[in-house]
Parts: structure tokens; sequence; C-alpha cells
């Protein structure tokens, strides 16, 4: 009778998610805010102490790492033409390469220098691996890198492309995985059964170049799972369902960074950034709008009590997340070391931020009343514009040679 | 003790089964599997056969490599992936290479280009003696990808020689290179050794152009309306003139004015020859004189929004603007008729202030679908 009552249990928590709550399935985590309240990471991490360590990646890329189980998920790509497309598994405990997976792209490789076609980052909802790629192509894999399914959205629409390269991330819920192509040529999302990688919708979007992720509003008694998108001129939010419009508010929205949620609240970077709360219907009300709080490449950290942000140049803000009041602006004293500045979104751990410049160069501050003290500085020696992803006590960061894991020896 | 037994058993059995049927793919299953991944098609077509169909392949072993290979010979890029996915697992999975039927495969030039590449990969990946040997021999492969290794490969061998012998090593690696990047780095190293190749001539840029603009662009508006020579393609009168975009509210006429780029790569830049000016169009019309009735590919980079016309033919139509530029960044097969043949193409300036959308321009080349420069036939023979 003991085990019956242990294993429902067992099943209870996994249901509600407490089990998959320690992993990183998808851009910037759990609701995009990059704040972990009780991770135990090194702050004054090493080559010597506090990097558990260091693999040897087959390409580069800005994609983030994912964290499902004991599995470290990250995309790269590589050739002369970025035409190369890569997914790599890594056990979480030693470092190992479990398996790769490669493709070749199928659609347009054209990016930026500093990027790469591995701009993406994969998803998850647990049971298989959604892979996305700058050239639109798009792989589902099981656990153990068996290909279940593959799509090239530029394969079918050709004009979908942005030479300068794409980024946004796919998310996946109720079955369907959602895909934005926003680009000049050809502009849609897509959402696919995440069974079949069959389109269940797709939608028009602005013919215009957005970098930024979709972002998923879980469902409320009184309205669906939702999905904000943001494109030149407006943040829509559609239902997941069928890709019909809830609502949509107009502005100047940020094309690069994406959004954040904290319970029923939304922080787009919309005119700068605009709060606004979500009604049971799926209207969005604007709590407050601050112009100032405005960034280039990453996306907004959302503490409880503050929002931080930190600009290409190395600029940091934090702002009251009630009012959307500056608290404070701090430069980095040492800007000189930092050369190509901040594209990565900062990772908020208590009350100590880790920050990741281009170059490779690596910040951990402790958050202050009146600004941040710089407590601990390394050089992880390349490039590096991925956000990190934290599962437990682990942090994980990619750069285009290699991926680490950053926690402290048991 | 003997429901024990009988569970052991049971267990045997349900192993023995899962081995027999399970564990690998029998070659009817896989022929059939492969036959199925080869419908998958855009938009998701053909994935519910093809997800059941992975379920085999996802359990080929490595000695079936070469026959999935064969099945690339007629897979669209979507089934390559998917095909590629089973290959890549049957090698991990593990097992002695199968070399002397992947040696087989590669050496026949008619399979898939890109499959040859995974053949090769796969066969460097376990003997990198055999690699060595063959790098060299792909200097004229099809497949372009395994062109390029032979071409990196005379440019190492003429870095460890005298002048003269690496001249002729990257001579001869220029002669069969086929991608803009390594023609160019080919010309830097010969540079080096104060032997001068003409970039534009080496890689089929149209440096003489007929130009005439500004016409009228203001909001964006005219991609999508025929102006000035735009009106009758069959018939581009070179001594025409036309009313342009307003010049502060005055009018405006133009008129066609001839212009030879030096530029090495062949770009034409508007805001030289046109003028700095926001929310404009111009049009540029060359003539290409073929030798005979031939299929070409135009390659073609451009900043801004553009169409090209072949023969009064669209080629090209890309409303898009300022998001980078190369010379293979557009490109539309044509055929050409023997004699002179006439490109025009149309580049729309849009009214973005931002510092970089200031670009005006596009560079044109004329290649067979290689990537080979197609010369016209008025100009001398050329080495390649």
């Amino acid at each position: 009778m003991f085990r019956v009552q242990c294993l429902m249990a067992v099943a209870c928590l996994a249901a509600i998610g407490i089990f998959s709550g320690a992993d990183w399935w998808q851009f910037r985590g759990p609701n995009g805010t990059c704040y972990i309240a009780d991770a135990k990471i090194p702050i004054d991490f090493t080559d010597a102490k506090g990097i558990a360590w260091k693999v040897e990646l087959p390409g580069k890329g800005p994609s983030s790492p994912i964290v499902v189980g004991n599995k470290v998920i990250v995309t790269c790509s590589s050739g002369a033409n970025q035409d190369q497309l890569q997914v790599v598994c890594v056990d979480a405990t030693s470092g190992k390469i479990l398996w790769q997976q490669r493709f070749w792209a199928t659609g347009s490789c054209r990016c930026h220098p500093l990027s790469a076609n591995a701009a993406p980052t994969p998803t998850t909802d647990g049971k298989f691996i959604y892979a996305f790629f700058s050239s639109n192509d798009l792989a589902c894999l099981d656990l153990d890198g068996n290909l279940i399914w593959y799509r090239g959205f530029s394969f079918d629409f050709p004009k979908a492309r942005n030479d300068t390269g794409m980024s946004s991330s796919p998310i996946v819920a109720r079955g369907l995985v959602v895909v934005q192509i926003e680009s000049q040529g050809k502009s849609f999302c897509a959402a696919v059964d995440s069974k079949t990688g069959e389109t269940r919708w797709q939608v028009d979007r602005p013919a215009d170049a957005s970098w930024s992720s979709p972002m998923l509003i879980p469902s409320s008694p009184n309205r669906p799972d939702l999905v904000l998108l943001q494109s030149k001129g407006k943040s829509s939010l559609l239902s997941i369902l069928d890709g019909k419009s809830v609502s949509e508010v107009e502005g100047q929205c940020g094309l690069i960074p994406s959004s954040s949620l904290v319970g029923d609240r939304l922080y787009i970077p919309l005119d700068g950034t605009t709060a606004f709360d979500l009604d049971p219907s799926g209207q969005l009300k604007k709590v407050w709008n601050s112009p100032r709080l405005k960034t280039n490449t990453s996306s907004l950290v959302v503490a409880p009590d503050q929002i931080l942000t930190i600009e290409r140049n190395g600029v940091l803000n934090s702002f009251d997340a009630i009012s959307g009041e500056r608290k404070w602006q701090s430069r980095l004293a040492d800007g000189e070391e930092i050369q190509g500045g901040f594209w990565a979104t900062p990772i908020m751990i208590h009350d100590h931020f880790y920050f990741f410049a281009q170059n490779g160069q690596a910040r951990v501050a402790k958050i202050k009343a009146d600004g941040l003290e710089v407590v601990h500085k390394f050089d992880f020696g390349e490039t590096m514009l991925g956000s990190p992803a934290i599962s437990g006590d682990a942090m994980y960061v990619r750069g285009d040679k290699h991926l680490w894991k950053i926690a402290n020896a048991r | 003790m003997s429901k024990t037994l009988g569970i052991i058993l049971a267990i045997f059995a349900w192993f023995t089964i899962q081995w027999t049927s399970g564990a690998k793919a029998d070659e009817p299953d896989l022929k059939a599997a492969i036959a199925t991944i080869l419908q998958v098609d855009k938009e998701g077509k053909g994935h519910e056969a093809a997800i059941e169909a992975m379920q085999v392949l996802n359990k080929a072993t490595i000695a079936q490599v070469p026959s999935i290979l064969v099945g690339m010979d007629d897979a669209n890029p979507l089934a390559m992936n998917w095909l590629r996915a089973a290959i890549e697992g049957a090698v991990q999975r593990g097992g002695d290479l199968p070399k002397s039927e992947l040696i087989t495969y590669f050496d026949d030039r008619s399979h898939s280009h890109l499959g040859r590449l995974l053949a090769f990969d796969l066969l460097t990946g376990s003997d990198n003696a055999w690699a060595s040997k063959i790098i060299p021999t792909l200097i004229d492969d099809p497949s372009l990808p395994l062109r390029r290794k032979a071409i990196d490969h005379y440019v190492e061998v003429a870095a460890k020689q005298t002048d003269i012998e690496a001249i002729g090593s990257l001579g001869f690696a220029l002669a069969n290179a086929r991608e803009t990047d390594q023609v160019t780095k080919l010309r830097d190293e010969l540079a080096k050794r104060n032997v001068q190749v003409d970039l534009s001539r080496q890689l089929g840029f149209l440096p003489k152009w007929q130009l005439v603009g500004p016409f009228e662009h203001a909001n964006e508006a005219n991609f999508n309306t025929a102006l000035g020579p735009e009106i009758d393609l069959q018939k581009v009168d070179l001594k025409a003139e036309f009313d342009g975009k307003p010049d502060d509210g005055k009018p405006r006429k133009i008129k066609w004015i001839a212009y030879e780029t030096s530029d090495a790569s062949g770009v034409v830049n508007l805001n030289n020859q046109i003028g700095k000016i926001k929310g404009a169009i111009a049009y540029g019309y060359a003539e290409f004189k073929s030798a005979a009735e031939q299929n070409v590919v135009i390659r073609y980079g451009c900043i801004n929004a553009t169409k090209v016309w072949v023969n009064g033919e669209l080629v090209i139509n890309e409303e898009v603007y300022h998001v980078g530029m190369d010379p293979d960044q557009y490109s539309g097969a044509v055929m050409l008729k023997a004699g002179i043949n006439q490109i025009v193409v149309k580049v729309c300036q849009n009214e973005q202030t931002e510092p970089w959308a200031g670009e005006w321009m596009f560079q044109v080349r004329v290649c067979d679908e290689t990537g080979k420069t197609v010369l016209p036939a008025a100009e001398p023979p050329s080495e390649q």
C-alpha cells in the first residue's frame, strides 16, 4: 500500500511539472525572465574550480543550450557557407557527447559573419527536441537523436529569408511547435503538429524583419494558451490552437529582444518597455510604459523587485518592476576589456548577475541597492553570443567552439 | 521454481523476437522505407508515411549505409536530410564501416553530390590516408563542397613550394575554382607572387553598363510599377529621355549614361553615378553576346529591392531592402540566345534613414550551373 502511495505521489509530482522544473527547455528558460531564485551556481569559477567540464563543439552558433533530464542539447552550424547543421547531445554529468545529428540546410544560409545558422535556440517538450535554424530548417528528434521528421520552411517558401540571418527561437505547447519567420520577402507564423511536422495553421505577419522569439502565455480558465509575437509596428497575441488574433497593441516594437512573463504580467519591448496585465479574455491592459527601459539586443532580466538590462556598450540599468522607474544606472569600469559589447541576455541568480560579452569576457556582479559590484571576472576566450541555461545547480554556457558546465564539484 | 523458469524463458523469447524482428532493418523493408522517404515534399507532404518509414530507417545498420546513400540520388533536399539522419544514426550505433562499398559509391561521380560528400566524410573519419590520396583528385569534382577541399589542398601545397612551383599550383586551382571566396583567395595568393589576376573577368562580372535614373520611388511605391525603360523591355531605347524624380519639386529630365565599373567585384555604385538620392529607382542595361544558344545562371548581388530581366523575361524579383549584399546573393537560370542578349536591372532605393541604409548598388555575373564563368563571345578564349 505504501508503495502504491509513493508511486501515486511520484505521478502527481511529474504531472505538475516538479521534475521538469529543474530543466531548461527553451530560449531564456521558463517564462523568459532569466531570473533564478535558488540555484547554487559558483560565483568565482575558474579553470581550476567551479567548471565541471568543457566540451568541444563541432560548429559555432549564438543559440543557447537547453537541458532536458540529464541531457544538454546544443545546436551548431559549420561549413564554408554555414550549411552544415548539427544537433549535439551532451551528458550533463560527464560532459561526454552522447550523440550528434547532422543535416544540410535547405534554405538561405546567409547571415552576418558574427552570427551563424545555428542562431535560434532549440526547444523540447521533454520527449522530443525541436531544433530550428536561421535557414528555417526544423528537425524533430527523439532524446536518443533519432529523426522523427524534418521541415524546411525556406524550401517551402524561398523568399522566407533574411540575409543578415534569422534568430527567432521556436516554442512548443499543446502538441504544436510554433515558429515565427518574419522577413521582408515572406513573413509568417506557423504551427506544426509536434508529432508529424504537418502544418496545423499558418498566418501572415508584417513583411519586415524580426529576430525576436515567440513567447507562450499559458492558458487560464477563460482563454487558451496564447502566443505573443513581436513584429514591426505591433505586438500580437494569437491563440495557439488556430493562430487567430486575440489582441494586438501598436507601437515601436523591439525586433531583437523578446518579452518576459511573470504571472499575468507581461513585459514587452514596446516603445521602450511596456508592462501589461493580461485579463481573463486575453486583452492587454497597460500598467506602465518606460521609454528609457530599452535594450539593443539582449532581453530583459525580470526579478521580483527589479528589471535589469545590459546595453551593447556595457551600460547596466535597474528599473523598478512595479513602477517602471529607473533605480540606478552603472557602466562597467573595465569596459575597455569588453570588445564587441554584449549580445547575450544575462542571468540573475538570487542577488548575483552573470553577464557574458561577445569576446568571451564574463562578469559576475553582486546587485546592491544603488548599483552593482563586479565580484568576479573570467575570460572564456572565444566569441560568446548565446545566453546560458540553468538546470539544478549548474549553468551551461556556450561559445563558438565550446560548451562549459559551471557547477561546484559534488 | 517452474514459475521462475517460465518467466526467464518468456523474457528470453521476448528479447529473441525483438532482436530478430526489430533490431535491424531487413533489406526489402529498407528499400521500401527509402522509397517512402523520397515522397516527402513541401509543407509536410508525405510525413505520415515517412514517420513510419523512419521506424525502419532508424534501425538501419552500418552495413546498410551504402544502400541509403544510393537512395539519395533521387531525393529532394528535404528527403536528403531524412536519409542523412538514418545514416548518421546507423554510423553512431557502431560496427565496421563498409569501406569498399563506400569507396565504390564515392568514385561514381554520377551519384548525389551531397551523398558523395557524406560518404567522403565517413571514409575520412576512418582513414586519413585515403583522404590524403583522394583529395587532390577532387579538383574537377562536380560536387562543389568536394572540389573546395581540393582547392584548399593546392593552396596548402603552394605554401610549401618555390614561387614558380606555387604559381603553377595556384593557377591550376584557379582554373578549377568555382566559389567566389576561393577565387578571391587564389587571386591574393598569386598577387603575393607577383601574378596579377583580373578578378572581375575571372568571376565573369559585367563591367559595362548604361544607367538611367533617378525615377520616383517615394514611399517604396514603384517597385511593381513599370517606369522608363521597363515600359517596353523588348525595345530598350538608349537614346530615350524620361521624366525622372522631381528635383526639389522641379521637373527633371533624365537620359542614359554609359558607365564602366573598375571595381574588382563588378560593383556598380549608383550613389556615385546617379547621386545619393533616397526614394529613387535606377535602371541598368547591359548586353551580353553569346556565341550560341546556351543555359546560364545570372548571379546577382544587390543591397536594394530589385528586379532583373534577360531579353524581357523576369529572372530575379526581390523586394528586400538593406540586408546585405554578396556576388551570388540571388540567382536565376536563363536560356541565352545566340547573339546579343539584353540584361536590364531595376534597383530601388528606399527612404530608410539609418547610416547603413544609404547604399545603392548592384553587381551581376554570368555563370554555368556550377558557377563556372561564362564570358561574352567577343572576349578572348578563357583558360578555364
